[in-house]
């Protein structure tokens, strides 16, 4: 039997993984930011 | 021809329905200096890194003249240090004769338009930009500006501080003041010319908002 797990799982798992984890960094740090409330202008 | 920016009692900057609109008027016979008035906002507070966001809607399309921004400068430029030395964040720039279309950009001593070396997204498709309102913002921390439309992952434009940063190629880790308005012609808005038929013209903007990362705050 042809070992598909080795040959396109890894593959694309590692993809995923990386694509969410930079996604997550970005927006998680941003969401943790506190809005200024006091005067701008 | 240039606009003259008038005190709040011409009427160029109004605020109703929770949203301030700056509008340009044709006061003159037009196509002369003094023809036209607008308005210049500046904000009172400086900030240093944060999240900037603005969401605004610029004047339908009328035609050619028209120049609205949201852009921010070193405060330090109300301290006697020139420009570009202090430091310029164009957070949004739009000129009504190339329509559709919306620049991102920073400016400092190395690099500035005055000598072509500016750091810019260029114009950028936004078909929208006449008729919608639109998020413009910047992302801003110790080593990097990245500019963004509408969501923070939809970045147009990332500025990362050189490696051998100093005063003059990096100035944005000083405080830096707001600025709204709207320019009639000028040296870019101006370039083909102002249609006097596009008058009156109203910049609105719904907000403007200013998040910080703890280590950011003061």
């Amino acid at each position: 039997m042809k070992n598909y797990f080795n040959s396109f799982a890894l593959p694309l798992l590692a993809i995923l993984f990386f694509s969410c984890a930079q996604t997550e960094s970005t927006t998680s740090k941003w969401d943790d930011a506190e809005l200024y409330t006091s005067g701008i202008w | 021809m240039t606009q003259n920016y008038t005190p709040l009692e011409y009427g160029n900057s109004t605020i109703s329905n929770g949203q301030l609109h700056i509008t340009a008027k044709l006061e003159g016979e037009g196509q002369n200096v003094g023809d036209y008035t607008s308005s210049r906002l500046n904000s009172q507070k400086s900030f240093t890194y944060g999240r900037m966001e603005i969401r605004a809607k610029i004047p339908d399309y009328a035609g050619k003249g028209l120049w609205p921004a949201i852009w921010m400068l070193g405060e330090n430029i109300r301290h006697g240090e020139g420009w570009p030395d202090s430091g310029e964040i164009d957070i949004m720039e739009y000129v009504s004769y190339n329509p559709d279309s919306v620049v991102v950009s920073i400016h400092s001593l190395a690099n500035n338009h005055k000598d072509k070396t500016q750091i810019s997204s260029g114009f950028t498709a936004l078909p929208t930009i006449e008729e919608e309102f639109h998020n413009y913002g910047i992302l801003w921390e110790e080593e990097s500006l990245k500019f963004y439309i509408d969501d923070i992952d939809n970045i147009l434009l990332t500025f990362n501080r050189p490696e051998d940063y100093n005063r003059e190629n990096w100035p944005f880790d000083k405080p830096h003041f707001f600025l709204l308005n709207m320019a009639v012609g000028g040296d870019w808005g101006g370039v083909e010319g102002v249609d006097d038929s596009i008058f009156p013209a109203t910049f609105d903007i719904d907000y403007v908002r200013v998040w910080q990362l703890e280590n950011h705050q003061k």
